[in-house]
């Protein structure tokens, strides 16, 4: 057996080794460890092929998630547009239908617009008076 | 066999290899997991292409050694540390103490390696592929491949080498 693995170990530096001889070799230094250099390099070979303690998500789960947020977005954009239109609705709502109460608030917006133009009309007459004022107070 | 059968039976079971090649070529643990994680990802989007591909774990591992690359251009990520690599256990037989001593050293010698040799030594040595599986991965030749593996391990052994005279490693 020994020269066996000789003769592997041989064939493995002169990189004339298949896949199923250098696993051979590796599993002959994994059940027989060895105190020199070289066998245990082979050794560390097996070591370095320990199973990594890290796990990972199925990506199918992954899409899912991605299709989860989307609905969760679309129905969000649902719900907003939803609140939009009753809002909307509501304004609607104080539209007057009846016609003499329609008259008596047109009526009023009339007469507050046309009571703050003539207030307006005042103070650009007694505008008018100052500069008239200073006018005078020049040519004299 | 359906896409989503392949990618269940050819790419689950080789997603460990996946993350030992990520984490030798970045040296970090959390982003080699991340790296292999949208690497499932990328793969399963594309799952339909598993029924044209001659290996699928050697497109799995072009796929990861390409996302690593990426990885690397966008963060301009300096490979350095092996302290991930070469972590420490907690056996404390003075064999396996031995054989820590030995992983680092390994560690060692393999970063002072060319990124392709390195990259060739871990395929072969640790995930024990194919030279043609190595050689689809890398896109390059078989004999390249040969070549690659040969220098590196002659490294390896002079290194070892001088241990054995010596007792130092360099």
């Amino acid at each position: 057996m020994e020269s066996r693995i000789k003769e592997l170990q041989e064939k493995y530096w002169a990189g004339e080794t298949s896949v199923k001889e250098e696993k051979e070799l590796k599993a002959y230094f994994q059940s027989n460890p060895s105190l020199t250099p070289e066998g245990q390099y082979f050794q560390s070979l097996n070591k370095m092929k320990s199973e990594p303690k890290v796990s990972f998500r199925h990506p199918k789960s992954t899409s899912w998630r991605s299709k989860w947020s989307v609905a969760a977005v679309i129905t969000a954009g649902v719900i907003a547009a939803a609140l939009v239109i009753q809002d909307a609705r509501k304004q609607r709502d104080f539209v007057v239908e009846d016609p003499q109460e329609a008259y008596e608030i047109t009526r009023k917006a009339l007469l507050m617009v046309s009571s703050g133009l003539n207030e307006g009309k005042n103070y650009s007459q007694e505008i008018k008076n100052i500069n008239k004022a200073e006018e005078l107070i020049k040519e004299n | 066999m359906s896409p989503n059968q392949l990618f269940e039976t050819h790419i689950i079971p080789v997603s460990s290899k996946m993350y030992r090649f990520a984490l030798s070529i970045l040296k970090e643990s959390d982003t080699a997991q991340d790296v292999v994680q949208e690497c499932l990802v990328k793969i399963w989007t594309k799952r339909s292409k598993l029924l044209d591909v001659q290996s699928p774990e050697a497109w799995a591992m072009r796929i990861t050694r390409n996302q690593c690359y990426d990885w690397v251009k966008t963060n301009r990520f300096t490979v350095l540390s092996d302290k991930e690599m070469n972590q420490p256990t907690n056996d404390h037989t003075d064999y396996q103490t031995l054989l820590t001593d030995q992983m680092n050293w390994l560690g060692k010698v393999l970063d002072t390696l060319p990124d392709r040799q390195r990259e060739i030594y871990h395929l072969r040595e640790v995930e024990e592929m194919t030279y043609q599986d190595i050689a689809d991965i890398l896109s390059i030749s078989m004999s390249e491949v040969k070549v690659y593996l040969h220098r590196a391990r002659t490294k390896i052994k002079s290194s070892l080498q001088k241990i054995e005279a010596y007792g130092i490693a360099n």
